[in-house]
């Protein structure tokens, strides 16, 4: 079955960490999905780990277990959760799991003599194992692939490059990047500086890639002047550049970019022909969660209690609706 | 589940010294113990008991009123178990074992009887809670605290 051509979506992330693309991906994963498409998640994790299973919860937070027993990222968590989805161990690929594969085959003696390379070897290796995802589902119409780390960082490089690659292989619809910055606000100047956007997108297109979407993460929402000096000096038509404000829980998310408009520039880039979503359901469980009914307290006792990621998923399993 | 089994042998089984063995060795009462598969594994890496495994369930518990089934999958990761050694002490006591792997080998999940709502599990119900369609056992929990609550207050 050769089953139809599944579009790319890559996820960047540039100046700092922890900006939420994990929670990015998975709110527009839902909201592809919610507009009747088939939509699968990979989160690429650039650590020499084959798997967090080892790693320490204070550094790395929690480790996501799914059905057939992978360790995993807790951003596979978020996918879940937001998809209401069950991942296997092929959405979550390392560093250390593409270089355990190629060194196994050098090995055997698979390259024939070959100097093995991360050009073009490891990243070979990368690709197929973003392709292999649409071979097990073959129904699959959108995959989005979050790149880990941030934008410079060395380990992220091969992975970068192959996505580059990725993208020149086939039509201009068939993938597209977005990168999610920061936007901060500077309280001494009274104004939020753009000046660490410019930079994370300028190290981007320095190895080849132009975003096509940039997701802000601000205090507030970006005035159009701002998303217009954005849009100016990193290449991005102003409509492109997309606030990601705080909000009070993190089901918002989904909403606020369907309000911005998120999703349609992706399907009309992604020549996606489908319906408006549907976010009715969505839409009710935030506001039950917003106005909540009673107060109870609830103690949480454990050995990593002081980093809150480390058991993101119990407290997530406590933000719920009924 | 691991500690409350701990706290439970001490302070109602008088089991002064019971732990679990991950602590230590040299242990009079190991009520926690390594599992007998795990025995002189030495890589660290992906080796402990991972992923979905079944379960079933005593239908008097209020395990089995949160799920309303009898038989459950749940995500696993962990290399010590309960100590079976330890099952016929625990019996005369407010305390149940609700839940066993579907062999009756490994116990999954315990109930503390004289408790309006105490339940340990060796698997982790978090894994598979969604925000649109809540596990049973943090739904129940929250229900029988909310309960608790405003009958507190109420009184």
């Amino acid at each position: 079955m050769s089953g139809k051509k599944a579009k790319y979506i890559f996820v960047t992330g540039g100046v700092v960490s922890s900006l939420g693309k994990g929670i990015a991906s998975a709110s527009l994963g839902l909201l592809l999905k919610k507009r009747g498409l088939k939509v699968n998640m990979i989160k690429c994790d650039p650590y020499i780990n084959v798997d967090p299973g080892t790693m320490n919860p204070f550094q790395h937070g929690e480790v996501f277990v799914l059905d057939d027993g992978s360790e995993t990222d807790l951003d596979l968590g978020h996918y879940e959760r937001f998809l209401d989805q069950n991942m296997t161990k092929e959405n979550n690929i390392t560093t250390g799991q593409i270089y355990h594969t190629v060194i196994t085959r050098e090995r055997r003696g698979d390259y024939l003599g070959a100097t093995v390379q991360v050009i073009p070897h490891i990243t070979d290796e990368i690709k197929d194992c973003l392709r292999k995802v649409t071979r097990t589902n073959p129904d699959t119409d959108v995959i989005i692939v979050e790149i880990g780390g941030t934008v410079g960082d060395i380990e992220s490089q091969p992975f970068l490059e192959a996505i580059r690659q990725m993208a020149l292989e086939g039509e201009p619809e068939d993938t597209m990047f977005i990168h999610l910055t920061l936007v901060p606000y500077i309280s001494t100047a009274g104004e939020v500086k753009t000046k660490p956007t410019q930079h994370s997108v300028r190290a981007l297109r320095e190895i080849g890639i132009q975003p096509h979407i940039l997701v802000c993460r601000t205090a507030k929402e970006l005035t159009d002047s701002i998303r217009k000096k954005i849009g100016l000096f990193c290449s991005v038509p102003a409509k492109n550049v997309v606030s990601a404000v705080d909000v009070e829980t993190i089901y918002e998310v989904p909403l606020r970019f369907h309000c911005e408009g998120f999703d349609t520039i992706v399907c009309k880039h992604l020549k996606l022909q489908v319906e408006e979503p549907n976010l009715s359901d969505w839409e009710e469980m935030v506001a039950k969660i917003k106005n909540p009914t009673h107060r109870i307290k609830i103690a949480i006792c454990g050995k990593y209690v002081y980093l809150k990621d480390a058991y993101k998923s119990i407290i997530e399993a406590f933000i719920q609706f009924r | 589940m691991q500690c409350a089994v701990i706290e439970f042998a001490r302070n109602v089984c008088d089991l002064e010294d019971a732990h679990s063995y991950e602590f230590y060795a040299d242990l009079k009462h190991p009520v926690i113990h390594l599992m007998a598969d795990q025995e002189g594994v030495t890589n660290m890496g992906g080796t402990m008991r991972l992923g979905a495994y079944r379960a079933k369930l005593d239908k008097d518990s209020n395990t089995y009123k949160a799920y309303t089934t009898d038989e459950i999958s749940e995500r696993h990761r962990h290399r010590y178990e309960f100590n079976n050694a330890y099952r016929d002490l625990f019996a005369n006591k407010p305390f149940k074992l609700v839940g066993l792997s579907p062999d009756g080998r490994l116990v999954e999940i315990i109930e503390v009887t004289d408790h309006p709502w105490f339940v340990g599990v060796q698997f982790h119900p978090e894994l598979k809670s969604r925000p649109t369609r809540v596990h049973p056992l943090f739904g129940d929990f929250i229900a029988a605290a909310v309960e608790y609550n405003l009958k507190r207050s109420s009184g």
